[in-house]
């Protein structure tokens, strides 16, 4: 793919964000969660971008600040090179025409008092775009694009009278109705049958070809990243571990925990698959020091190097990046 | 020949609407070996669920066995006495449920709880001999025996459930229900847990129902695998029938949308569409007839009975044998 684009269209430097509990009047500090810990990472136009981790890895709260749900500690992220914190008024309401969201869960968001077509209108009527007849008619090509026919069938229905993926289709048509630019689908098949997942991977495969639209597919699972992504980055508790095409990183792992992901991976017939073995049975104690943060775990790990400091991004060639010591 | 531990004949379990008896599990008839396991897949609202609840006699009140029988050792589920049914319940046969990590007491510690679970169903055990087993039952699970005395809050999702896995051996048990045991794990949690269940089956020699609607999954631990749709079941056979030669357009379908790790991904954009929608379903006919892609006016009509593929493997489609 084209990953030598001169400017990304979204960018992330160094982003860092920490969730605090507890914190007293007093000015005793709590506990303290780094969700997520000096985050760089590029996504360039037109393509699709894997973020693969566990629950609790940190992948929602990264399209939770780029969408600016959230606000980064630390780092920058700039959209079309622009820093979003901070955007104000016209430029903000412009950057949140551009980028879209699709939700884990379509049964929670939707509105249930919304129709169909109200619910897909709305982004038409906060932005102030079009008249009463034109609305109309974009709701309905909306519903088209997201593969709801024919969409008149739908307009007047309401979420509870439609199935898991008839509701997601409605959750993309109305992410797809602004025309965006960059579209984050979080675990967007989650909740959903194998076969009606399928079928939203194909539509979102679709809309990439149909429309350009950059898009930042945040998933659990390696075989969907594998289809459906150009480029992925595997990300562990809250740390890039390793990022490249989704060839190279799944077919040809590097990093341990990458390796684990995949020897976990449910497959029959696997005979070809003779597992890496990079996960310790036991754990080790976690080091007090700053330390690579899958050192616990990994049978690899290198006493007196793993444990005392975390590990940098390097270059193994243009496209494939990794962050262990081992290499 | 042995005879299967669980044999269940055409089996119907009904929940009672306003509109009358609601079929959820129509004519369903499968057999489990002793160390044998049957995946039983399907997606949600197939009634796969409530299978296993209705073998357990734990349905909810609204539902019934409407016809059918299942023998398990000799004896009728459908028809014991719940005094008996209470008998066999967890010591003979035993349940993982869905997200059963957090069905443990918080307030308790764990091994008290599988203390409570042995000698609720087995009281004349001596402590001593409870103390014992509990402790077995932690090594199969390979939670270490430090972390007997501790609370569940202090444990991951991975070793709760571990604690559930153990808690349904602990009566040593000849057929474990479980009912997607790892829906909610991560995935190489869920490849623990997995190994684990694959492990004690084997070793002990349990027979086991395996519920998911995640058709990867049973393939990697399953020795025989049924697929569900609407309420039947709509093909059976051995694993790799099942998944190699897939006999009914509906389990062409799931095998087509499963997703797998290769050097070329799948062609998202060139596959035809797996599912067609040909209008409501009438009833009496296939139940797959709705979005089937070979349906003709016979299947409206009514279901087709089972076709043989093998001796192990059966397929029920008017279809079946066709190329398509």
């Amino acid at each position: 793919m084209n990953t030598r684009v001169s400017s990304p269209i979204l960018s992330m430097t160094d982003v860092t964000k920490v969730y605090r509990s507890g914190d007293s009047l007093l000015g005793a500090s709590g506990s303290r969660v780094v969700a997520l810990d000096r985050i760089s990472l590029d996504i360039n136009a037109g393509e699709i971008f894997g973020l693969v981790g566990e629950s609790g890895s940190g992948k929602t709260t990264a399209s939770r600040l780029i969408v600016g749900l959230e606000t980064p500690d630390d780092g920058r992220i700039r959209f079309d090179g622009k820093d979003i914190v901070g955007l104000k008024g016209r430029a903000r309401r412009e950057f949140t025409r551009q980028v879209q969201v699709i939700f884990q869960d379509p049964y929670q968001s939707l509105n249930a008092h919304l129709s169909i077509f109200d619910a897909v209108c709305e982004p038409l009527v906060i932005h102030g775009i079009g008249d009463r007849a034109s609305r109309r008619t974009r709701v309905c090509e909306a519903l088209e694009t997201a593969e709801l026919t024919p969409p008149e069938v739908y307009l007047n229905r309401y979420p509870h009278q439609l199935s898991g993926g008839q509701r997601q289709r409605v959750a993309i048509a109305r992410a797809m109705i602004l025309e965006p630019r960059f579209l984050i689908a979080d675990e967007p098949t989650s909740m959903l049958d194998a076969s009606i997942s399928f079928q939203i991977f194909r539509l979102l495969h679709r809309l990439r070809e149909t429309f350009g639209v950059t898009m930042l597919f945040i998933t659990h699972s390696l075989a969907a990243a594998r289809n459906l992504c150009d480029r992925v980055g595997v990300i562990y508790r809250g740390r890039l571990v390793e990022l490249g095409t989704a060839r190279e990183t799944i077919m040809h792992p590097r990093h341990p925990y990458t390796k684990a992901l995949l020897d976990a991976h449910p497959r029959y017939g696997g005979s070809n698959h003779h597992g890496f073995g990079t996960l310790l049975d036991v754990e080790r104690p976690r080091p007090e020091t700053d330390h690579c943060l899958f050192y616990p775990r990994c049978r690899l790990a290198v006493e007196n190097t793993c444990n005392l400091q975390a590990p940098k991004m390097k270059n193994l060639d243009a496209a494939h990046r990794v962050s262990c010591f081992l290499f | 020949m042995t005879t299967a531990l669980l044999e269940v004949d055409n089996l119907s379990i009904g929940y009672r609407t306003a509109t009358g008896i609601n079929l959820a599990v129509d004519g369903v008839s499968f057999q489990v070996e002793r160390g044998g396991s049957l995946g039983l897949v399907g997606e949600s609202g197939c009634g796969k669920t409530t299978i296993g609840m209705g073998l357990m006699r734990l349905l909810a009140s609204n539902a019934r066995i409407v016809s059918g029988q299942a023998l398990f050792e000799g004896e009728d589920l459908t028809t014991v006495s719940e005094k008996r049914m209470r008998q066999i319940r967890w010591r003979r046969i035993s349940m993982i449920f869905q997200a059963a990590m957090n069905a443990l007491n918080p307030v308790h510690r764990v091994e008290d709880q599988i203390a409570e679970a042995i000698m609720t169903h087995e009281p004349d055990l001596s402590n001593h001999a409870v103390a014992h087993r509990s402790k077995s039952l932690f090594d199969l699970v390979k939670i270490p025996e430090s972390r007997l005395r501790d609370y569940p809050h202090q444990f991951s999702g991975g070793m709760r459930q571990r604690v559930i896995i153990a808690m349904a051996l602990a009566c040593n048990p000849s057929l474990i229900i479980a009912d997607e045991p790892t829906t909610a794990l991560d995935v190489i949690v869920q490849n623990q847990i997995l190994g684990a269940i694959g492990t004690f089956q084997k070793e002990m020699n349990i027979g086991m129902i395996f519920i998911s609607h995640d058709l990867a999954v049973v393939a990697d631990v399953c020795t025989h695998i049924g697929v569900m749709h609407a309420g039947s079941l709509v093909e059976y056979g051995l694993r790799q029938e099942v998944l190699d030669c897939p006999g009914h357009p509906y389990t062409r379908m799931l095998v087509g949308s499963l997703l797998t790790l290769s050097d070329e991904p799948a062609d998202l954009a060139g596959l035809v569409c797996p599912t067609v929608d040909n209008g409501p379903a009438m009833s009496g006919g296939c139940p797959v007839q709705t979005n089937c892609p070979n349906a003709t006016a016979a299947c409206l009509r009514g279901q087709a009975d089972w076709v043989a593929l093998s001796r192990t493997h059966r397929v029920r489609c008017k279809h079946a044998g066709e190329q398509s």
